[in-house]
């Protein structure tokens, strides 16, 4: 009875791993979040608020295919407030619905460094940044960002 | 048949033929003539009929929640585009009212590029004169911001001053139409294109009074006459009149006429500008579009039509009473209104909004913004297409800028009278915002009246040590660190023409062994130049050019001291990417074009690209902050803020004073220097740092921080910026430095100039 129980153990030990190793590495770029979903570095200026507001308006307007006033509002949302790194990301989400992908990518690159000390802020913009290197074929950089998204994650 | 009866008949022969052939003549002539009016009139009735002058103007006002209405300039602003303080709520679109804790302000309509905003009431909330909360009408919805249109700061006109907002008949109001038919032309819609009845009537009437009283006009032939004649009196106009109104009735129906009348009527004055057209009356009385109008605003419109400056409420209040009462008064007896809208109306006293005639606020900037978009729209053809230009001019800011330059000259001049000679002193100002690449303000010169030339785009000078961070900026890439030790001493640079550079430092005092911060923050040409041979002059090139500095030509050793020419536009694209921490921005004049028709032609978007890595541009901000509270940029110190980054720049033999800084996202650069390119015997620090300390100051006070605060994963330790070593408590000047890693401070010591230890050794001595 031991020894049965040994060797399931045992074989339990080397199968695991495999177990895990063979489940398919779905490759997310990113999920949009809520607006409320990350807390967002400390809000000095007064019009934290403000631009909080446009960015939800301004994502309504992007979710109903307005791209051009969507644009409008993120850059009015980040002409206001350069601090706050929402708009910047959702600028870079709205250039690339419009298939515009250096300056989405530009934008989400800018993003990322305004997320500071914000992790998921981190990783969204990662992951967004590197949706952006795989449509302009930059393959082995999208997947390096993506580890590091990752590697936050964890 | 006798002799002299054939001789007779031969005669009348000749009489009938004659006059058949004058008759012939005179007719085919009178065709011809008649042919050619109604080419003129159908060929202007049917193409663009009206010049109608592009607008440029600046940009927007957000007003939202935790904004400092005081600070910022808000009555000011209101006070500029024309609004009236008045006691009590306002009633009428262009005027404001404050209490210790409410604002009400009627906006006039307005075609933003993102919509058409009507005139309306809104309610501002505010403690302190800082905002808390914005209502629109009497609490109907909160606003998370409100926009206060831009002013115009340019009309572009064509050959004619006029301005004119077109309308459909449909949008004109029915008590207009019948207040315009009752007092100029009762029976347009049944008459032709002359009113014989109306002739007859007052031919008599002038007959019986020995003086012309009344005139018998059709609207028709007064749209001929101020669209097609002038108004001299005179037969022969009045012949010409006639055949072109009916020329006009024959191809046009009463409705064309009608709106082509409204599009074209003379309303009024405003300056040397003349006022066509209903809509833009609406909006220049009344502020508010002309569907808007009621009805006693549309009978003082018809009123004013018989003569616009005699009526007009601006000059004579009494007079446009009058005339609009008995507009009233006719309409009324027409059976147009009734009685009660009657007695009601003409209780109503006569309102207008009130105009200002809109200064020259910023001509060098829109020269330049015209030069932007000339390649789709040439100067000739925006005085005629009535486009909308929105730039991203600041106009408080622009202000502030103007009146800083001619201060700080005139007090140049006042304490160096020999500097006032020939021409005396020139400036350039401009002001952008770091984060997006706007032009908040530009000052080309002293004067636009005196002198066009703009010196932000077009002087091309020597920027002297504004190029140095180019070169720390290298060095930071490559591993220095702000206490990096170099040497200042004599250097000579060998050239590839075979030349030798040998370039000093500012009075030929070398300091020796200094950290890397002092070099920059004093402006040490030695060290300097030997930090740039020790990383490679090419490098230093390529940075340049990848941060938008021109190549080509500027690949010589020297550049790095500032021989080379550069605009104060093209230095302040430089710094922008310094003061955005690493952003490259496109600069941005003109955000948006739209037609008469209030459709977006043109749009330029905010573009971004890193080209610096944000952390080492956190650094070198850092040093250029030393360099304002110890450095050559000390006297910014004595203006009361801090946390300002900036490099002054001398060049050979001071012929040019510049200084370039930023702060809280505003970066300025500012230029001193003559045109003749004369010496002017002053550094950067004496002639441009003065200036742009009080544009800064007042845009610190007034302007909210549009710096990027978040927080910095990058080390940082006090430091003594004359030993580069960390700090003790001795040391007379600290500076918290700023590490990109933990292992540049590893190999740092202590303070060896100010700790006790040097006490000990002189103690032993």
């Amino acid at each position: 009875m031991r020894i049965i129980l040994n060797l399931l153990f045992v074989s339990a030990l080397f199968l695991a791993p495999l177990m895990t190793g063979c489940a398919k590495k779905e490759i997310h770029y990113y999920s949009p979040p809520s607006i409320d979903f990350a807390p967002l570095p400390k809000p000095s200026l007064p019009h934290y608020g403000t631009t909080q507001k446009m960015v939800i308006n301004g994502k309504e307007m992007l979710e109903k295919g307005e791209i051009e006033k969507a644009l409008d509002i993120f850059e009015e949302a980040y002409t206001l407030d350069p601090s706050n790194p929402w708009p910047v990301f959702y600028l870079s989400k709205t250039w690339a619905t419009k298939g515009n992908y250096e300056e989405a990518r530009e934008f989400a690159k800018r993003a990322k460094w305004l997320f500071s000390d914000n992790r998921d802020g981190e990783i969204i913009s990662l992951r967004q940044e590197a949706y952006c290197l795989k449509a302009l074929g930059y393959i082995s950089e999208s997947r390096e960002l993506l580890e590091k998204a990752r590697e936050l994650e964890r | 048949m006798t002799v002299k009866k054939r001789k007779k008949t031969s005669k009348g022969l000749k009489y009938i033929i004659s006059l058949l052939l004058i008759v012939l003549f005179l007719g085919g002539a009178g065709f011809l003539y008649v042919s050619f009016l109604a080419a003129k009139v159908i060929t202007k009735c049917q193409g663009m009929k009206w010049e109608i002058p592009s607008k440029v103007y600046s940009a927007p006002v957000p007003i939202y929640p935790g904004l400092d209405l005081n600070a910022f300039g808000l009555y000011e602003y209101l006070k500029d585009l024309g609004y009236r303080r008045v006691k009590g709520i306002p009633k009428m679109p262009g005027s404001f009212f404050k209490t210790r804790s409410l604002l009400f302000i009627y906006q006039r309509s307005f075609d933003y590029p993102s919509a058409h905003i009507d005139a309306r009431l809104v309610k501002i909330y505010h403690k302190n004169n800082v905002v808390v909360k914005i209502v629109d009408g009497f609490g109907k919805s909160t606003l998370s911001r409100l926009l206060i249109e831009p002013m115009e700061i340019a009309a572009l006109f064509g050959n004619k001053r006029e301005e004119r907002y077109l309308v459909n008949l449909d949008q004109v109001p029915k008590h207009l139409v019948n207040a315009t038919l009752a007092i100029e032309d009762r029976r347009f819609y049944e008459h032709g294109a002359l009113d014989f009845r109306g002739i007859l009537r007052a031919f008599s009437k002038n007959l019986l009074a020995r003086e012309i009283k009344e005139g018998g006009s059709t609207l028709t032939q007064q749209f001929v006459k101020n669209m097609f004649l002038t108004h001299e009196r005179s037969l022969w106009r009045k012949f010409n009149e006639a055949i072109m109104a009916m020329i006009l009735e024959w191809y046009y129906t009463k409705d064309d006429i009608l709106e082509m009348y409204y599009n074209e009527v003379y309303l009024g004055q405003k300056g040397s500008v003349e006022i066509h057209g209903v809509g833009e009356a609406a909006r220049f009385y009344f502020g508010r579009s002309v569907e808007k109008l009621d009805l006693d605003q549309c009978a003082l419109l018809a009123g004013l039509i018989r003569a616009p400056n005699s009526y007009s409420p601006y000059r004579d209040y009494q007079a446009a009473l009058q005339r609009r009462n008995l507009v009233l008064k006719t309409l009324f007896e027409l059976k147009k209104i009734t009685r009660s809208q009657y007695e009601e109306t003409v209780r109503t006293p006569v309102e207008a909004i009130g105009f200002s005639y809109g200064k020259a606020q910023a001509p060098y900037f829109v020269d330049y913004a015209i030069v932007q978009i000339k390649d789709l729209y040439p100067r000739k053809v925006l005085g005629s297409i009535g486009l909308s230009i929105f730039t991203t001019l600041d106009i408080q800011i622009q202000r502030w800028a103007r009146e800083a330059l001619q201060e700080g000259l005139n007090k140049l001049e006042a304490n160096h009278p020999s500097l006032s000679k020939g021409g005396g002193l020139q400036a350039a100002v401009v002001v952008i915002e770091s984060s997006t690449g706007r032009i908040l303000a530009m000052v080309g010169g002293r004067d636009y009246a005196t002198s066009q030339f703009n010196r932000v785009t077009q002087a091309v000078r020597q920027p002297g040590s504004l190029l140095k961070p180019l070169v720390y900026t290298a060095a930071l890439i490559e591993g220095y660190s702000e206490c990096s030790m170099l040497e200042d001493k004599p250097v000579h640079v060998a050239l590839k023409d075979g030349t030798v550079w040998s370039p000093a430092n500012f009075n030929n005092k070398y300091l020796g062994e200094v950290p890397l911060i002092k070099a920059l923050a004093f402006s040490l040409n030695g060290a300097t130049v030997r930090l740039a041979r020790e990383l490679g002059f090419e490098k230093i090139y390529d940075l340049a050019f990848k941060m938008g500095h021109p190549k080509g030509r500027f690949r010589v050793p020297s550049m790095i001291l500032g021989a080379c020419e550069m605009s104060p536009l093209d230095i302040a694209n430089l710094y922008s990417v310094f003061a955005s921490h690493g952003l490259s921005c496109s600069i941005l004049s003109i955000r948006n074009v739209l037609d008469r028709e209030g459709n977006r032609l043109h749009m330029k978007r905010i573009r971004m690209k890193e080209v610096l890595d944000p952390s080492v541009s956190e650094v070198l901000e850092n040093i250029l902050r030393c360099a304002t509270m110890y450095g050559t940029g000390k006297g910014l110190s004595s203006y009361g803020f801090a946390g300002a980054a900036g490099k002054t720049g001398t060049s050979n033999n001071e012929r040019d004073a510049w200084f370039a800084g930023y702060l809280n996202g505003y970066l300025a650069v500012v230029w001193v220097g003559r045109d003749d390119n004369a010496q002017i015997g002053l550094t950067g620090a004496q002639a441009a740092l003065p200036i742009w300390g009080e544009i800064m100051k007042k845009i610190n006070l007034g302007r909210p921080s549009k710096g990027v605060s978040r927080t910095s994963n990058l080390v940082r330790r006090y430091i003594c910026i004359d030993s580069g070593g960390l700090a003790r408590r001795n040391c007379p000047r600290k500076w918290e430095g700023i590490f990109l890693s933990s292992d540049q401070i590893r190999s740092l010591k202590r303070c060896p100039l100010h700790g006790w230890p040097s006490f000990r050794r002189s103690y032993r001595r």
